[in-house]
């Protein structure tokens, strides 16, 4: 099976990542570490699809750990 | 032959599209690449085209890499987000003398890693009913730690086997009925030779149906010794530390052939002294860019791999991706000029390989009496009535007549030379 996604599906898979993606910096540890998993797993399947392509763990450290000088 | 796809959209996606995509995923690349003060120093400003990109962007070097992290170890000035987003540590194996290029993953990256090996797993005919062991230590050297995950993410079963010997992982093997394994091509060497040292015969005893034999350039030999000794279909596939995961696999519908996995890398082939792009059917130094990574980004790396591209419409599986004839041929660092005669090391592998007497083996070029001079050391395999007495000018004509050089061969003690789990280090320049 290698079929193709709907365009009903391809809608459901990104509003479940922009969903998860508000949830990426909640105070629950547990919550927290989950819904960074999946925002990443969506991520890679949204890739793979080429539907949205972003860099973006820094965002949620960004004001406690700046990088490059 | 028509292929399943693990995600037929940017495997199949016609070739402007795909050009297309892989500029809209540099572009975001590069802009976050500004974050890396290694990064940001040598990216030209106003790149407007993969061509510009190509034009403008200067090459990287693995002596590079290594000047950067060496300023702040262990990761110096490369990263793009703060290391302390990484979940995973790794390093290259350093089998080329060198200090180790370190890399590191962000959650994000990791599972991007996973899921580009998955790509390859899945092209290569994994399924879920598959039962996975990969057959390395669980050390630092990233390679079978993407199939590891790679096996999981497509459903199949992984056999952990990391603290095991040879001999325990074949008892393993057959035990659980391992139908996929993945290895470097040295090490599934050395199973198949200590399998015969336990009175094993693979191919009858085992059920290994499919072969990821990566992380090495081989000869044809080499391959057809492990299918042989396995009784198994054997792949090729590839990738880079600095890339993070594998970046070329070989497909189904063209054994021999590797695709390169080209909606996660963008390569070009060199010519390594002119630093040209060469055509298509023409052998050159893979130079690649990764646009997949957040944390250690890769632009224009240059390999050392030596590869002949062809085009994607010459392989009939349906991907749009260009393909390397014979996967990686060698590395352009171990090409030498012996007595007017270019060789490398895979050329004395191809040949030594075809004797059934010859077990291991090492090429060492050595100065004897003012020559550049190729020493084969050779140990011979217990093969019931082998002529072993013969067996060094045996070699020494075959070499001659294929490579055109006369190697000096010794025969040496049967268990003397070096074996490797990961990646053989078989080449030795002593001069």
């Amino acid at each position: 099976m290698s079929g193709e996604l709907t365009g009903p599906q391809e809608q459901q898979l990104l509003e479940c990542y922009r969903t998860l993606h508000g949830l990426a910096e909640v105070d629950v540890p547990a919550v927290r570490a989950a819904v960074r998993r999946a925002v990443a797993e969506l991520q890679v399947a949204l890739e793979g699809q080429a539907l949205v392509f972003e860099f973006y763990s820094h965002q949620w450290d960004e004001a406690a750990l700046p990088v490059a000088a | 032959m028509g292929g399943e796809y693990w995600n037929r959209r940017t495997e199949t996606m016609p070739r402007p599209q795909l050009r297309e995509w892989q500029w809209r995923k540099l572009q975001v690349a590069l802009q976050h690449a500004q974050r890396s003060e290694f990064w940001s120093e040598r990216i030209p400003a106003g790149i407007g085209s993969l061509d510009d990109y190509f034009a403008r962007m200067p090459l990287t070097y693995k002596k590079d890499l290594i000047a950067a992290q060496e300023v702040a170890p262990p990761y110096g000035t490369l990263p793009s987000t703060d290391p302390a987003l990484a979940i995973r540590h790794h390093q290259t194996s350093g089998t080329s003398g060198n200090p180790p290029v370190r890399s590191f993953d962000t959650i994000r990256d990791w599972t991007w890693c996973a899921d580009v090996y998955a790509t390859a797993l899945y092209a290569l005919g994994v399924r879920e009913h598959h039962r996975g062991m990969v057959a390395f230590g669980y050390g630092m050297f990233v390679g079978f730690w993407g199939m590891h995950y790679a096996l999981e993410r497509i459903g199949a079963t992984v056999i952990p086997a990391g603290g095991f010997d040879s001999q325990a992982r074949i008892k393993l093997m057959i035990d659980q009925r391992v139908s996929v394994l993945g290895c470097t091509p040295s090490y599934a060497l050395r199973l198949i030779e200590t399998a015969k040292e336990m009175g094993v015969d693979l191919a009858r005893d085992a059920n290994v149906e499919i072969i990821m034999a990566g992380g090495e350039a081989r000869s044809k030999a080499t391959t057809q010794a492990i299918a042989h000794g396995f009784g198994a279909e054997v792949f090729n596939a590839a990738g880079t530390t600095e890339l993070g995961t594998t970046n070329m696999f070989e497909c189904r519908a063209n054994r021999g052939g590797c695709h390169s996995m080209e909606s996660t890398v963008i390569d070009e082939v060199l010519d390594p002294a002119t630093l040209q792009p060469v055509a298509y059917g023409e052998q050159g130094v893979r130079v690649s860019t990764g646009i997949g990574r957040e944390g250690m980004q890769l632009f224009r790396h240059w390999t050392e791999d030596l590869v002949i591209r062809r085009p994607w419409h010459e392989c009939a599986c349906g991907r749009s991706w260009d393909w390397f004839d014979g996967g990686i041929l060698g590395r352009a660092d171990d090409m030498r000029k012996i007595r007017g005669v270019s060789v490398e090391p895979v050329m004395f592998e191809e040949v030594l390989r075809r004797f059934d007497e010859v077990g291991e083996f090492q090429t060492v070029l050595r100065t004897v009496r003012g020559l550049d001079t190729v020493v084969l050391r050779v140990e011979p395999a217990d093969v019931p009535g082998a002529d072993v007495t013969t067996l060094a000018a045996r070699i020494a004509d075959t070499v001659k007549r294929e490579c055109s050089i006369r190697p000096d061969v010794e025969i040496v003690e049967p268990g003397s030379l070096p074996r490797f789990e990961l990646k053989g280090a078989r080449f030795h320049d002593e001069r």
